[in-house]
């Protein structure tokens, strides 16, 4: 155990080495709940006490106002740098906190916090620093770092290479054409244009249950990390009478839960009111979830429903909101980035497909869903997936001027659901 | 459920395609210029004939008897390079047009061409084959055939621009208005494609399908047993005796299924109304026509079959632009479009049963302010969550809760003050409330050139190889961004292409960088 906290110990000490050096740009490669945010707020704080004033670029709102309570926290004096739009979220802290729509606004911070699409408003010609923090690398464009790029002289880029892939709502065949792939991830872009940065990986998660971190890190990472936590360390105690699926997860870490193989659409009824049955058992029945803090009882904002398409997320909220249950995030993959829950119930991105898109085997995608948890997670699934992916291999063509990824998201698939059947229970 | 899906098996039980819009999205030229043509199988670089022109009766014919002799071919095309010439020499009266430069607030005059040109073909691959043969043409040293081909890689360029009318094929006019029982590939086939939405009298679309494939292809790719059986002994002719008569004549046949389908074509899609928005997207095409000219008149003209460094991300901003502007503009034209959206759930449809245009709301600094209420009854239950945000107009709501037949909204923008609420629906109107808003336009923030993390920084190795531009079939030449954008919504302004970096144009074009772009 210990071993494991002197490893973590030693990596952020070559990281605070590195940002203290020389090199122009530093990565740090962290899985899923290695303590990046931890990292990110000592390394501010670090920064603070020697002086430097740190910009850090975040990527969405969520992440933004997360980052600044946590940084406030430590008693940071921390600014937030939003969009007209913006509101304060509840549990926004009175002190250490300015917030502003300019630069100007957060005059005397000593660490400022934007999201990406918020920094490419501020010109270089008002202000540079000479490093920038960039908080998740790997959900960033290559397209939003040459809108901040100009803004730093160095860069410290931390990340879960694991996450999604970067999107575009244009048509993709058009923009392969181009001798540029703006939609790198920024991290693998800094990689490609400087490949003798340092990449420090972060080996230990201190998210994932010992049971379900070997599953993470066979199926999608290509450095191998391992649990923080104890085998005994963590349980979930549900009261009798419990959905099969729940229990086979409170006590392994994983169930997937199977629907009779069928083709429906994507807002797959079915699993609709599955998993909104699923959540209403968890957030009504008797759950506790205990660590070594002690036992507590399950809250609703410890459970979460992890969705592939924005639709379902809307099917799934509209019945839960009919079974009276409000409280419980629901969303998806792409805006469950970065998030942390005790149980999460996922739909499996290829459930009751015909085909296998490139878009719905990403191995991101699925990563995403599958790795938010802290005690346990219920993937939820048509049956015959397998089938579905040896009908479908993966033919995604090479593009030139890219990176292959590093992971392929059919081979993710087939390991993920491998090392899931053991835990498969079938529906009724 | 998708509204696609559904006309796709209507069509198919009725055995006859089902319109899937009720309005023209794309702007139709009352005079385009059509091109349907063969070239030598395999060599896309060697035509063998085409037939090409504005006149519906009076098409020219383009034959090489020699596709293989350079001399023959470049004589053949250098007739269609005048032709092209004459037709676009029709499309440059300018009119002067006042636009807002900069930051918006100042005013300048411009000149913009009053009309474009249009060139229609039968289908993708010809599309593809026009872009092939502005590259070729473009190289070389004879200037007629260099501006033709310039032209034609303007006109090429435009395709992979979402909502761009320059270059319409056959294919996609039909396929953007009426849905098949046939698979989406089978689509691609002109004839069957009309089979299916106009089969001759007492056929059935299947049966008329069959036909179509009987009859000779599309092009630019002939048919081999044509290939064997008509045109070696027509070449061979040609050659020995000097006699194109019969060549002439079997290249007239072979084109004029193509040719009568393509008008067949663009007479169907006439047809329809036009929906409000293509003017205000045809005229982003007409100021990317208006800047190719300036630049083919002032000699700048330059492609790159492949753009990079700040280009390609403008590029993408662009597409992303037009993709999202184009989204909502057929929606909000057609009724048939958001039809799509009401089946899936994404929009709502419905009539006001009551109004509470006095509600208010303590806002988070203590105020109260104005949040009047809306209750909708629909004819199906709205399946969507409390908090979703839909749009009447300029008019923004959010769902407070549905029933199986009502929901009950909150107005939060566009009618929020006292004197905008004549702008609320009144009770038993009828609505649509829509997911899309008033289209905000974002700069693109680009520098001017990349930043450090996205360029190496290693001094660049030597220049890279010539492009073999004829090499690169798959990789046609990606138009770089049009600042012309209609973003909609922004009535008095029109999109400030004096930037407009120009199409098939990269970096160290006309536009010099700092320029205003989009002063949208």
């Amino acid at each position: 155990m210990s071993s494991a906290g002197a490893r973590h110990e030693a990596a952020i000490e070559e990281v605070w080495d590195r940002v203290r050096g020389t090199d122009r740009a530093v990565v740090v490669d962290s899985p899923p709940g290695a303590g990046k945010s931890t990292l990110v707020r000592e390394l501010a704080k670090r920064l603070v006490a020697v002086g430097e004033h740190v910009p850090i670029v975040v990527q969405t709102n969520d992440q933004a106002d997360d980052l600044v309570i946590a940084l406030a926290g430590a008693g940071l004096s921390t600014g937030r740098l939003h969009g007209q739009e913006w509101t304060p979220p509840t549990g926004w802290p009175r002190t250490k906190v300015r917030t502003g729509t300019k630069l100007g606004e957060l005059g005397g911070c000593d660490v400022i916090v934007g999201t990406a699409a918020k920094w490419a408003f501020v010109k270089a010609d008002e202000r540079t620093w000479p490093l920038g923090v960039i908080d998740e690398a790997y959900q960033m464009s290559a397209a939003a770092l040459v809108r901040v790029g100009h803004l730093f002289d160095r860069l410290l880029l931390v990340g879960d290479p694991g996450q999604l892939a970067p999107f575009t709502v244009a048509d993709e065949h058009s923009v392969r054409s181009l001798a540029t792939w703006p939609l790198d991830t920024a991290a693998g872009t800094l990689l490609r244009h400087h490949p003798d940065t340092p990449v420090i990986p972060l080996p230990v998660s201190w998210r994932l249950a010992p049971h379900t971190a070997p599953v993470i890190s066979d199926a999608f990472y290509t450095r191998a990390f391992t649990a923080g936590a104890a085998p005994t360390d963590r349980r979930l105690e549900l009261a009798s009478l419990a959905h099969p699926a729940l229990a086979h997860a409170a006590e392994h870490g994983w169930a997937l839960l199977e629907l009779p193989a069928a083709h429906v659409p994507r807002t797959d009824p079915a699993l609709v009111a599955t998993l909104a049955d699923l959540v209403h058992q968890l957030v009504t029945a008797d759950v506790s979830t205990v660590d070594p803090s002690g036992p507590r009882p399950l809250s609703r904002a410890d459970v979460a429903v992890g969705v592939v398409h924005r639709d379902q997320k809307a099917h799934v909220e509209a019945a839960l909101q009919r079974r009276g249950v409000t409280g419980v995030t629901v969303d998806t993959a792409n805006r469950l980035q970065g998030r942390q829950y005790e149980v999460v119930l996922a739909w499996h991105p290829l459930s009751g497909r015909r085909d296998a898109s490139a878009f719905h085997l990403e191995a991101g995608r699925l990563c995403v869903l599958a790795s938010r948890h802290r005690q346990a997670c219920v993937v939820v699934s048509r049956a015959g997936v397998e089938e579905q992916l040896h009908a479908y291999p993966a033919a995604e063509p090479v593009w030139l001027g890219t990176d292959p990824p590093q992971v392929d998201g059919w081979e993710a698939n087939r390991a993920f659901l491998e090392r899931l059947a053991p835990h498969r229970i079938t529906a009724r | 459920m998708s509204l696609d899906v559904y006309q796709r098996l209507l069509a198919l039980s009725r055995a006859r395609a089902v319109p899937a819009a009720s309005r023209a999205h794309r702007h139709l030229s009352p005079r385009p210029w059509l091109l349907t043509g063969y070239h030598l199988a395999g060599e896309p670089s060697a035509p063998v004939a085409i037939r090409y022109g504005s006149f519906r009766d009076s098409p020219k014919l383009l034959t090489v008897a020699e596709p293989r002799d350079r001399a023959l071919r470049f004589a053949a095309l250098g007739g269609l390079a005048r032709d092209l010439a004459t037709y676009l020499s029709r499309y440059t009266v300018t009119e002067p047009v006042v636009r807002a430069t900069g930051s918006g607030r100042e005013l300048e005059v411009d000149h913009c061409c009053v009309d474009a040109p249009q060139l229609v073909v039968p289908n993708e691959a010809t599309a593809h084959w026009v872009g092939l043969l502005g590259q070729y043409l473009r190289t070389l040293d004879d200037p007629v055939l260099a501006a033709a081909g310039a032209h034609l890689g303007w006109i090429a360029s435009r395709r992979h621009l979402p909502g761009s009318s320059v270059l319409l094929t056959a294919t996609d006019l039909l396929t953007a208005h009426w849905r098949t029982g046939q698979l989406p590939t089978e689509d691609g086939h002109l004839g069957r494609l009309l089979a299916w939405i106009e089969p001759p009298a007492g056929a059935d679309a299947w049966q008329a399908a069959r036909d179509a494939e009987a009859m000779p292809p599309a092009g630019p790719a002939s048919d081999p047993s044509w290939d064997q059986v008509v045109l070696r002994p027509a070449l061979e002719r040609a050659k020995q005796q000097g006699d194109v008569r019969r060549l002439k004549l079997a290249a007239a046949e072979v084109l004029d299924g193509a040719w009568r389908d393509t008008w067949a074509a663009i007479d169907l899609v006439r047809m329809l109304p036009p929906g409000e928005h293509v003017a205000k997207r045809w005229e982003s095409d007409r100021w990317s026509w208006t800047r190719h000219r300036e630049r083919v008149l002032a000699g700048t003209v330059s492609f790159s079959a492949r753009l990079s460094d700040v280009p390609a991300y403008r590029f993408l901003h662009e597409l992303e632009t037009r993709t999202a502007a184009l989204e909502r503009q057929m929606a909000l034209d057609d009724p048939l479009v958001m039809a799509r959206y009401l089946a899936t759930g994404e929009a709502v449809a419905g009539v006001v049963f009551k109004r509470d245009p006095e509600h208010t709301v303590v806002n988070s600094g203590g105020r109260s302010v104005l949040r009047p209420l809306l209750w909708v009854r629909t004819a199906a239950a709205f399946d969507r969550p409390a908090g979703t945000e839909l749009w009447w107009g300029k008019v923004g709501m959010v769902v407070r809760g549905s029933t199986d037949d009502t929901v009950e909204l909150m107005v939060t923008s566009g009618a929020v003050t006292r004197p905008k609420l004549n702008l609320l629906p009144d009770t038993d109107a009828e609505v649509v409330l829509a997911p899309f808003g008033p289209l905000q336009y974002f700069p693109d923030n680009l520098p001017d050139e990349l930043p450090w993390p996205t360029r190496s920084s290693r001094p660049k190795p030597a220049p890279e190889p010539e492009q073999d531009d004829d090499l690169d079939t798959d990789l046609a030449p990606a138009a770089p961004a049009a600042a012309a954008v209609d973003l909609g919504g922004t009535p008095g302004r029109v999109p400030g292409p004096r930037a407009d970096p120009g199409d098939g144009v990269p970096a160290g074009g006309t536009a010099a960088p700092g320029e205003p772009r989009g002063a949208l």
